[in-house]
């Protein structure tokens, strides 16, 4: 009777499936299954093959070997427009959207509404998008540019854009990597809304405390192959993160952080201010502190750090380093002051992805791998890199593999490894654990207060309120442009989660 | 012990099957094949190709379009394009034959047509880096500028034939070939290395990749695209004064088909419109294909008129492989 039962609600079907890439078996016989109604975590290691099964089932990528069944009907899913057909939709964690193109317009790509002369109806889909953005409860003009919206927000409208196909079996890839807590919230009230609809989701996600939020079951990938599916009511964080590593985790020592002394100031910002994206921002960086910026979407955090680093202009204020007024209109000469920046964009503006990691690793420093007449030690290079292959565990054959073949995770260590190997007096680091997996984070968290034990300033922009309590000296709140707040972080009181929890949750400029 | 000498075996195998692959993978490696094979097919068919003369007649006509090609392909991996090169050939010839025709110091007529050609591939460098006009746009435009400042000369003062001092530095050879052809050398292997070991020319690669990671990166995007466009205005303005030097007299028409005919050697030598992918010695043994398919076409006694259907059909067999064998992987 169960059996039955069982077999009627069964969605989607994954059979012994197989996928190897040069030098990679990034899939060896995978099976899983998916009902209708139900949240279906996958987890594993960066490099697991997550991804590379997804898109299996989005169509992008072909299977080597196995088969997939779709309410116990065999499927072939040869394209995305197939895997579409069929009621898959997915929104794959590289985001794919037109820079050049209005909000609407990319929620609705070739699926536009038309009028009777097959034109577009321009009224009707924006108000098609207005509503789809509402169900998430996102207030974003659907007329601006997608090129113009912020790492966050363009996850917002890949998610969107996905839901607007009303499929069955809806997959995310990751969708939270550049949500804060209040954008998460409400995406999961709409997954927790379609899963009532009998709608199947397939949940990916480094963040296990996600996963017991709302998922039911959770499949584990280790080195492309299934370890198991729990119950999520039979597991707990600490037995996933084991049962993902094979191994268990080691939390890094308490002993490594030691407050910094704060004698030195080092960065000074002086009403720092930028038409509609901060306002009058002044604060000091002291000489081996980790200065955490809290804040949500759109607070200006990513558009202060590019500011300082010289991306982009700035309107008024001035920067002075080491009590020095400084100009800083080029990223080459943030980079000779020895400034370094981890960019929360890294497909766009920090990776060269057609290119191998070892380039990449040294891009920012190529001037210290070269000789009196300008000539470069390759040797050198390549030492360097596997250097912090092995540093940041990157997963891949070797050093010489193109970035754009790894997986989202070991890019963003590339992307790390890039900046650490520039030995900076000062890094800025922009949700630098985006993607990476709970084993590596760790680590990286380790990394950061190892440098700034080592004299090194860290300002530090995080969207995880534990990522931030955790290694931060101090923590600025920012909100709308405003940078209301700065307070020292006593690691282990409680009252600091409280304090960015109230402001998470009202949103409002409360005095803190 | 003896498992582990095995799996040493087998680890070695793979590498040299993989290095292989890498090798066999590489266009270079089919373009340089396509050449032999004609080479070989030439020298059983035709009589009198596989001879000293030949072997000079052809890299005679290969050297001076080579240095033409060193420039595009730098540019190209840089995400650049210039379709002017044929223009500043003609200026910088028609401006030495300007000053020759005043009865200027020869060399010094030699050296400000070789001015002029640098000046105008600074102007290009100027109109995209500094003003950021679109590469292509830009040399569309100054392509035709050139063109016309250098019928203007001509029509103004007439070709003359060249003073005797440089008839004598035509004539002048090393081991039996042109100085020029040695000049080709010299600079091919400056920039290979150049292009595989400075810090400047491994720049052009990462800007070509990605121009705005290369500036967040601290590279100076605008500068490294200004001296790409000025090295290929110099190498073109060097070959068109040895243009005029090797036909001793400056010639109206001369370059018309360059650009294009470079731009298509330099493709089938594997670089990418997209940029961020190309070599010299792509550039070149594409460059030398279509030398080859010229002189081939001649000694076969083919109608020249096919040429171009021949070059046409290379550069989409060798990009049609290329994208192909990328889909599979
Ligand atoms: N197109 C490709 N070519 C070569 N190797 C690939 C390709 N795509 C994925 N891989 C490799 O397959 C493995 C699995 O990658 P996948 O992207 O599925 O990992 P993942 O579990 O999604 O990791 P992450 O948590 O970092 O996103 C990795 O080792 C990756 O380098
Ligand atoms: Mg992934």
């Amino acid at each position: 009777m169960n059996n039955t039962i069982n077999k009627i609600d069964k969605l989607l079907e994954v059979k012994g499936i197989s996928k190897t890439f040069p030098g990679v078996n990034a899939l060896s016989k995978v099976g899983f299954d998916l009902n209708s109604g139900e949240i279906h975590a996958i987890i594993g290691e960066n490099g697991a093959g997550k991804s590379t099964l997804m898109k299996i089932l989005g169509g992008v990528e072909i299977e080597d070997e196995g088969e997939i069944y779709l309410n116990g009907k065999r499927v072939i899913l040869n394209s995305s427009y197939e895997s579409r057909k069929y009621g898959i939709s997915v929104v794959y964690q590289e985001l794919s959207l037109f820079p050049n193109m209005t909000v609407a317009e990319n929620i609705y790509p070739a699926r536009q509404p038309v009028n009777k002369f097959n034109l577009i109806n321009h009224r009707l889909l924006e108000e098609k998008s207005k509503e789809l953005l509402n169900l998430l409860d996102v207030n974003i003009s659907t007329r601006k540019l997608v090129g113009d919206l912020l790492a966050g927000e363009k996850q917002q409208i890949e998610i969107a854009k996905a839901i607007s196909m009303d499929s069955k079996v809806l997959i995310l890839d990751e969708p939270t990597s550049s949500l804060s807590m209040n954008e998460i919230k409400k995406l999961f009230n709409l997954l927790l809304k379609l899963k009532s609809n009998k709608v199947g989701i397939i949940y990916i996600s480094h963040h296990l405390n996600e996963i017991f939020e709302i998922c039911d079951r959770v499949t584990i990938l280790r080195d492309g192959k299934k370890i198991i599916t729990k119950d999520i009511g039979e597991t707990n964080e600490k037995e996933l993160a084991t049962l993902m590593l094979g191994r268990e985790v080691s939390e890094y020592s308490e002993g490594v952080s030691k407050s910094a002394l704060r004698d030195k100031v080092i960065l000074e910002l002086k009403n720092f201010s930028k038409k509609n994206n901060f306002k009058n921002i002044n604060f000091k960086l002291y000489k081996g502190e980790i200065l955490g910026f809290f804040g949500l979407i759109g607070s200006g955090r990513t558009e202060l750090a590019r500011a300082l680093f010289g991306i982009d202009p700035f309107d008024n204020g001035e920067i002075f380093l080491n009590d020095k007024p400084i100009k800083l209109d080029d990223p080459g000469k943030a980079i000779k002051q020895s400034i370094g920046f981890v960019t929360d964009d890294r497909k766009n503006i920090g990776l060269f992805l057609s290119m191998s990691i070892k380039d990449n690793i040294v891009a920012p420093s190529l001037y210290k791998y070269t000789n009196r007449i300008g000539l470069i030690n390759d040797s050198k290079i390549k030492a360097t890199a596997e250097e912090y292959i092995k540093k940041l565990k990157i997963s891949t054959p070797s050093a010489d593999r193109d970035v754009i073949y790894l997986s989202g995770g070991n890019q963003q260590k590339v992307l790390m490894g890039q900046w650490f190997s520039t030995n900076s007096n000062i890094l800025i680091v922009d949700e630098p654990t985006r993607g990476i997996d709970v084993g590596t984070k760790a680590e990286i968290h380790n990394l950061l207060e190892v440098l700034a034990n080592s004299g090194v300033s860290i300002i530090l922009i995080s969207s995880e309120i534990p990522e931030i309590l955790k290694i931060s000296d101090r923590i600025a709140v920012m909100h709308k442009g405003n940078l209301i707040n700065i307070f020292d972080n006593d690691k282990s009181d409680p009252k600091n989660m409280e304090k960015l929890l109230i402001f998470n949750a009202s949103g409002l400029d409360s005095k803190l | 012990m003896e498992e582990l000498k095995n799996k040493d075996l087998m680890i070695n195998e793979n590498y040299a099957i993989r290095l292989l692959k890498r090798f066999v993978n590489q266009r270079e490696f089919s373009v340089t094949i396509l050449f032999i094979l004609l080479f070989v097919a030439l020298s059983l068919t035709a009589r009198n190709f596989f001879t000293f003369e030949t072997l000079r007649a052809f890299m005679l006509a290969f050297s001076i379009d080579a240095l033409i090609a060193i420039g595009m392909v730098i540019l190209l991996i840089g995400g650049g394009f210039d379709l002017s090169v044929g223009s500043i050939l003609a200026l910088s010839g028609a401006v030495m034959n300007l000053f020759l025709h005043f009865n200027l110091n020869p060399f010094l007529s030699v050296f400000l047509g070789f001015l002029a050609g640098v000046l105008a591939g600074l102007i290009n460098g100027l109109l995209v880096s500094r003003i950021g006009i679109n590469a292509l746009i830009a040399t569309l435009a100054t392509m035709g500028i050139y063109r016309s400042l250098s019928l203007i000369t001509f029509t103004s003062v007439g070709t003359k034939s060249i003073p005797e001092v440089l008839n004598k530095l035509a004539d002048f050879r090393i081991l039996g070939l042109e100085f020029y052809v040695w000049l080709m050398f010299l600079i091919v292997i400056l920039f290979s290395i150049g292009l595989n070991k400075s810090r400047f020319l491994r720049q052009v690669y990462y800007m070509g990749g990605n121009i705005d990671s290369a500036r967040l990166s601290g590279m100076n995007v605008k500068n490294l695209t200004l001296i790409n466009f000025l090295i290929t205005g110099s190498l073109a303005s060097l070959a068109g004064i040895l243009y005029v030097i090797r036909f001793r007299a400056a010639s109206v028409s001369l370059g018309t088909n360059t650009a294009l005919d470079v731009i298509t050697a330099v493709i089938i030598g594997g670089a990418s419109l997209y940029g961020g992918r190309g070599s010299i010695k792509g550039a070149l043994t594409g460059l030398g294909l279509m030398v080859l398919i010229q002189t081939g076409l001649v000694f076969w006694g083919v109608d020249a008129n096919w040429q171009r259907l021949i070059v046409g059909a290379i550069l989409i067999l060798a990009v049609s492989i290329d994208v192909l064998t990328r889909r599979k992987k």
